[in-house]
């Protein structure tokens, strides 16, 4: 009589080999992984199932869309009206700063560019942009042509920066006008001056 | 008025003796280099003030400037006025016959 049906009691422990099975016989459902398995996440190798790649958050995006006067030959902070981006909430547009969220300190991506113009004659000198963490300048652009004044200039600046959890980031420009002053220019599209970073996930 | 760098500049301080900053509630002296006593706000706003009135009187000076023909054409109009010392009319003709305008 032929045998149809084995109990797993009669099979001794760590006795079934890889050609006792058929091939596609092991399910998703029969894995002991920990988390949930979806078409969104993947099976690592300590046996859990985790979302496929980095989600580069917390992330952020502002943009300028008042502009300001910058005192000549003054350091000052840029101002910031819209939020295009803020993933975790760091931005505060009423302190002008976004910081870090707990928990989130790590290696990022920041940046920013400013536009910086003079109103009535072409009599921009130099213009400085700053990347500040808790007050104090990281990254820097400058433009310079002191010889021929400019009616505007802009200036870019990035680079990655290692944060630390509470740390906060600002801009600061400067400039060296014939007038009083110049402007940082916006717009309502927040083209021209913006502000941004996000995190490097995964680099230590 | 606040503090400014042309305040200071009138007083007869270099912009490397001092670092101005304005984290929003208005400028303020971040850094002071200079040998001298550092200025009361008073006697910057009272030296701007003085800058701003003289830089105002001279606007027709900024508006005229970029209105004007370029200088190059200016000399050109008073070469073709024959006005010019004989000596630079000559130089100027020599360049204009090895180059003639075809």
């Amino acid at each position: 009589m032929a045998i149809t049906r084995v109990t797993s009691g009669v099979i001794t422990d760590g006795t079934i080999a890889n050609a006792d099975l058929a091939d596609d016989a092991v399910g998703v459902a029969e894995l002991s992984a920990t988390g949930t398995a979806s078409s969104s996440t993947f099976l690592r190798g300590d046996n859990a199932w985790a979302a496929a790649g980095g989600s580069n958050a917390p992330a952020f995006h502002i943009v300028k869309t008042a502009t300001q006067n910058i005192a000549d030959d003054t350091w000052v902070k840029v101002t910031w009206d819209s939020t295009i981006i803020d993933t975790n909430s760091g931005m505060s547009l009423a302190n002008e700063k976004w910081t870090v969220p707990s928990g989130e300190g790590g290696k990022y991506f920041v940046y920013s560019c400013t536009f910086l113009y003079s109103d009535t004659s072409h009599n921009l000198q130099e213009t400085s942009a700053e990347i500040r963490v808790n007050n104090t300048g990281k990254l820097s652009s400058n433009q310079r042509n002191v010889n021929d004044p400019m009616a505007q200039f802009v200036l870019y600046t990035a680079g990655i920066l290692d944060l630390d959890a509470a740390d906060y980031i600002d801009i600061w420009v400067h400039s060296n006008v014939g007038s009083s002053n110049s402007i940082c220019h916006a717009s309502a599209s927040g083209k021209q001056t913006f502000f941004g970073a996000y995190k490097l996930d995964g680099i230590a | 008025m606040a503090i400014t760098s042309k305040g200071l500049q009138r007083l007869g301080f270099d912009r490397s003796e001092f670092v101005l900053e304005d984290a929003g509630d208005g400028a303020y002296i971040k850094e002071w280099n200079s040998e001298s006593p550092q200025p009361t706000e008073s006697e910057i706003e009272t030296a701007h003030a003085e800058w701003q009135a003289e830089y105002d009187s001279t606007e027709y000076q900024r508006l005229r400037a970029p209105e004007y023909p370029p200088i190059g054409d200016q000399l050109d109009a008073l070469f073709h006025a024959g006005v010019f010392p004989a000596d630079m009319a000559a130089q100027l003709q020599a360049v204009k016959d090895k180059y003639p305008n075809a």
